[in-house]
This record gives C-alpha cells, structure tokens and sequence, in this order.
C-alpha cells in the first residue's frame, strides 16, 4: 500500500501563499515498484517561487528514478551494480580536495561546535563511501541528473512566465533559482532493492523487522533548526544523502515527511519518540481501517495538526509493505 | 511498537525560547547600577512572563549569567519566565567576558546544555549587560562562540552601562552590528532600555523560525536580528525617557553620565 498527501499549512492560508510542498506516491502497476517523493519549498519572502520549484523537483525525480528501475520494452535495468551490497553515505564537502582529508580545517583549540560536527561528519562520509565506490558513482550520476533537469526546467518556467514587479522585488538581488528553492526526499523500491536519497530536511524513517523507526539516510549536520540544504543551494549536488540495499532485506514500512509534521512533534534529536509514536499509530490505523478511511482521517486532521503546532505546510508519503507487497511480487513472478 | 490515536491534538507542545541575561558583575558595577539592574530585569521578566503565556507557539524560559572574576549561573537550567525567581545580584571583582563567552558556548548546545528540550528549542535571545571592557582575553572564546550555530542563530543585544569605559567596538563584536549596541547614561535609561530590549527580543525571538540563508521558514536569523534593532530604534526615537541612549557610533549624549542620583 502506497500513499500521500500535502495540506497547505495554517501560516500559508493566513498569508494567502500556495502550498509549497509537494508529494508523490507511485506504484507500479506491472511489477509493484515504489517511488515516494516529498518536497518542501522554502517559505521565505525571497522563495516566491518555491511552490513551482518543489513540484518540478518531485516531478523531475520521479521521471528519473523511474528510467532507472523500470523496463524499457523487454529489456530489465541491470540491477548487478547493487546486487548483494548496501551502504548509506551522509552528505560530502563541495570542496574534493578536502573531502577525504583527516587533517582539522584549524588548530584544534580554535575549532568551534560547527567546525567539530562538519569535521565529524566528513570523517563518517569517508568511512560510509569506503568500498562502495561504484554504486557512489551512480549515486552521483543520478543526483546531477536530477538537478540539471530541476535547472533547466526552472529556467523554462522563468521564460514561460515572466517575473513580475513584485516578485522581482521579493526575490531582491537573489539569483533567479533562489526563486524556487526546495528540499526533495526519494525513497524507490523494486523487487530485488530499495534505494533512498534526500537533500535538506524533513525525515524519512522505515521500520525495520524489531519494530522500530529509524533513519533510513544519514542527517546532515548542515540543516539545523530551519536553515537547511537546498536544490537552490550553489553545489547541491554533494548535498545530496542516499541509502541503498540490494541484499533483498525491505523495510516493513517507510514514511517521508516534510518538516511541518516533524516539528510539530518535538525535537527529532532530543525526543525521536514523539515522531515514532505518531508514526506507529497512523501505520496501526493504515492496516486496521485500510487506505481510503485513513487518508480521509488524515487529511482532516493535518490541518488542524498545523493550526496549533508547526504552521507549516504539511506533506507525508508512505509505503507499507507489511504482508501484500512481496507477496504480490510473488503471485505475479508466478503467473 | 507503541499504539496510539495519531489524530490526537491535546498533546501538542509549545517549543521554547531561551532568553539569556549575560550580566556584568564587576566592581564597578557596585551601588546604583547593579541597584537598579536589579529592579528592572525584575520588572522586564513580568511582561516577560505574560508574553510567554499568550503565545501559544513559543514558551520561554529564562536564563542568567553572571560574571566577574569568574561567572555563575543563577539556576543551573533555564526556568520559564512565569515563574523565574530573580536572586539580587551583588557586585564585585574583575570582568571576564571571555570566560561568558565560553560558558555561554558550553551552555549553547544539545547534548550538554539548554537546548536538549524535548519540544524543540527557537534560537535563543540573548542581552548582554556591561560597563566595562573585559579584563581577560575574550577574542577567542568569542570566536569560538561566533562558530556556535545556536549563537548565529539568536537575536543578540548589548547595553553599555554609561560610556566611560565601556567600548561600542567590543560589544558589536558580540552583537555582530553596532545598531544593537546601546549606551545608557543612568539609571532611569538603563532600566527603560532593559524592559525594551527584554520584551521585544522576546517578542520577535519567540515568534521567527530562525531559519539561515537557505531556510525554508518565515524569518531568517537576520531578519530576527533587525527586526529587534529596528523596534529598540524606534523606541529611542520616540520614547522621551530613552531620548538620550546612544545607539551604535552614536555619541551625542557621551559625558552625561550619572549614577549617582538614583
């Protein structure tokens, strides 16, 4: 079972502004693959254009994860790349040269908190890509796919519909791709891997076989409180965070949320379990009352969630796979 | 895994806000200054208080450093502001804003300070009270600050008690731009300019998302920062009894210091 849905949050119907998140939930009809897909555009005044932004963004990653795991005409992608290995890599330095370096960027006594967790954060990066270089690459390849589309299509609706006074005034001396900066969470899943990859924040956490929520992609230090990662960022690129395994072990469920449904239960790094209870509760719902009345339950019950907690647009997308899915894999590889 | 309704809203938390007094301490702090800091940091935590409860995003909770020879905090957690407690402070010894500075780092952080709330932590708001230049070296430990998401993240404010020795230059290091630097010349200004700087760091700090060049909420850290600089500027333009604070560079009321008529 696969679902999702985005509510316009309770600051963005008070400012009259557009929801700025976005949601996917694909599933192959043929063979049962999953894409899940969750943007957050920026709420700032100089991101007039994030609603656009996050909806290419998703659009854009969707089509191209798509191209990655799905058959063109009888011909399967080849899987061999990520057969039997599995990894999780947090974001990298944009600078290469000193990406793998172990050296401190200062004297020790001088290192500040933020020089110590990006410190820390490069030396996990070098012993997360150790020896899965191979499939690093294609990460890599994927990511600046993605974001080359993301340019290009930003630029098209920039031409297709110009700027206006006030928005050029919003956006002030920002570089037109400001306009349109967003977050953007995948998680695909195929009958024989499952990959996820995210830049910004939000959170995306699978429960795994003891029944229990966690990360499925390394954080990144870099998005603290609400500054976070973006597409609109310079490099993006090497933002970008992933997940992949391809040992045949699946998450029982996962579930992506924007940060509007985050922070509306606390903090993720001092009480994760106010996220997971949530999460536990709304799964529970899902397999006891099925999708049509949980969706509806749920998309009444978001906006009220966002009125008296984050204010935030809110977007959650999800796959259960708990007992139907692999099953129904199966049944077909059969037929 | 734990069952539960996920379409309950009665357990909805309020984040929280740390409002922290940086308070000079030293010598010559003694008498009328440290006498009427005292009063209006007081007064300042009962609006303080009201603006906490009727803010159904933000509580906040208030936290006071003390240093001289040494620093102290005056309760070991921050306390929300309806119910803080202010202990008089007396006055003696040296400045050490460099050991603030770091105890404020220290303070500044999830793992081993105040921000681990469990319903998550705004970037603090945080007013600096002085009236004299550091006496130990504070460049490094302020630089070490300065690299404290926490700390780029806060509405920061100093209040230089009379001009005769404090140092604007210093303390917009702290603040990161002289426009929150602000000089008074006695006590009836010094316990004005408490009140409103302490309200309305409140104000704003409380209600911004305090979110960075690339954050996706309604106000970034600069905004927050000028929004703050902004009202206290319209306060000494408009206000009679703030008329004479210098604000920055400001030295139209230099010389006019009394401390004694109090």
């Amino acid at each position: 079972m696969v679902f999702n849905t985005s509510i316009l949050g309770a600051s963005h119907v008070k400012d009259n502004k557009p929801c700025q998140d976005y949601s996917v939930a694909w599933q192959s009809e043929e063979d049962g693959a999953v894409v899940l897909v969750v943007c957050d555009g920026h709420g700032s005044d100089t991101y007039v254009r994030s609603d656009v932004g996050s909806r290419l963004a998703g659009e854009i990653a969707l089509e191209a994860v798509k191209r990655f795991i799905l058959p063109v005409g009888d011909i399967r992608p080849d899987s061999d790349w990520i057969e039997g290995v599995q990894g999780a890599v947090t974001a990298r330095e944009s600078d290469v040269l000193t990406r793998y370096s172990e050296a401190l960027p200062r004297a020790e006594e001088d290192m500040t908190d933020t020089d110590w967790m990006r410190y820390r954060q490069r030396l996990e990066f070098r012993g997360q890509v150790k020896g899965i270089y191979e499939q690093d690459a294609i990460f890599q390849a994927l990511f600046s796919s993605i974001y080359e589309k993301w340019l290009e299509a930003i630029h098209q609706d920039a031409r297709q519909n110009p700027f206006t006074e006030e928005e050029l005034s919003r956006l002030g001396r920002h570089k037109l791709v400001k306009a349109y900066g967003t977050t953007l969470m995948t998680y695909v899943q195929t009958k024989d891997f499952w990959f996820a990859f995210h830049i910004g924040d939000g959170r995306m956490l699978s429960l795994d076989e003891n029944q229990e929520w966690r990360q499925i992609v390394p954080w990144d230090c870099n998005c603290f409180q609400n500054q976070t990662t973006s597409l609109c960022n310079t490099d993006p690129v090497p933002m970008f965070r992933y997940a992949f395994d391809g040992t045949g072990t699946f998450p029982k469920a996962v579930f992506c949320c924007s940060d509007g449904i985050e922070d509306s239960y606390g903090d993720y790094d001092v009480a994760p379990e106010r996220l997971h209870n949530y999460f536990s509760g709304l799964l529970n719902v899902f397999v006891q009352e099925g999708k049509e009345s949980t969706m509806s339950k749920l998309e009444e019950f978001l906006p009220k969630l966002s009125a008296v907690a984050s204010k935030d647009d809110m977007s959650i997308a999800g796959v259960i796979n708990e007992g139907d899915y692999h099953q129904n894999i199966d049944e077909d590889e059969l037929t | 895994m734990e069952k539960n309704n996920p379409f309950e809203l009665d357990a909805v938390p309020r984040r929280v806000m740390p409002l922290i007094f940086l308070v000079d301490t030293s010598g010559s702090m003694d008498g009328a200054k440290i006498a009427s800091l005292n009063v209006a940091v007081q007064e300042s935590l009962k609006d303080v208080g009201e603006i906490s409860k009727n803010n159904s995003d933000a509580q906040i909770k208030v936290a006071v450093l003390e240093f001289s020879s040494g620093t102290q905090w005056m309760y070991p957690q921050p306390i929300e502001s309806e119910s803080f407690k202010w202990q008089d402070l007396q006055a003696s010894g040296l400045t050490s804003l460099g050991a603030a500075y770091s105890e404020l780092n220290e303070k500044l952080s999830k793992s081993h300070g105040f921000m681990a709330e469990p319903t998550g932590s705004r970037a603090p708001a945080i007013i600096l009270l002085t009236d004299g230049q550091p006496t130990d070296d504070y460049k490094h430990p302020l630089e070490k600050l300065k690299g404290n998401p926490w700390f780029k993240a806060g509405v920061k404010v100093a209040i230089a008690i009379g001009d005769a020795d404090t140092n604007v230059n210093i303390l917009a290091e702290f603040t990161g731009n002289k426009e929150a630097v602000l000089t008074v010349h006695n006590v009836d200004q010094l316990k004005k300019i408490i009140k409103t700087v302490s309200v309305t760091a409140s104000q704003v700090a409380s209600q911004s998302a305090s979110v960075g060049v690339s954050g996706n909420g309604s106000t970034t850290p600069a905004d927050a920062q000028s929004q703050v600089v902004s009202s206290v500027t319209n306060a000494v333009d408009t206000d009679d009894a703030l008329k004479n604070v210098d604000q920055g560079d400001s030295t139209a009321n230099s010389g006019t210091d009394d401390w004694e008529n109090w």
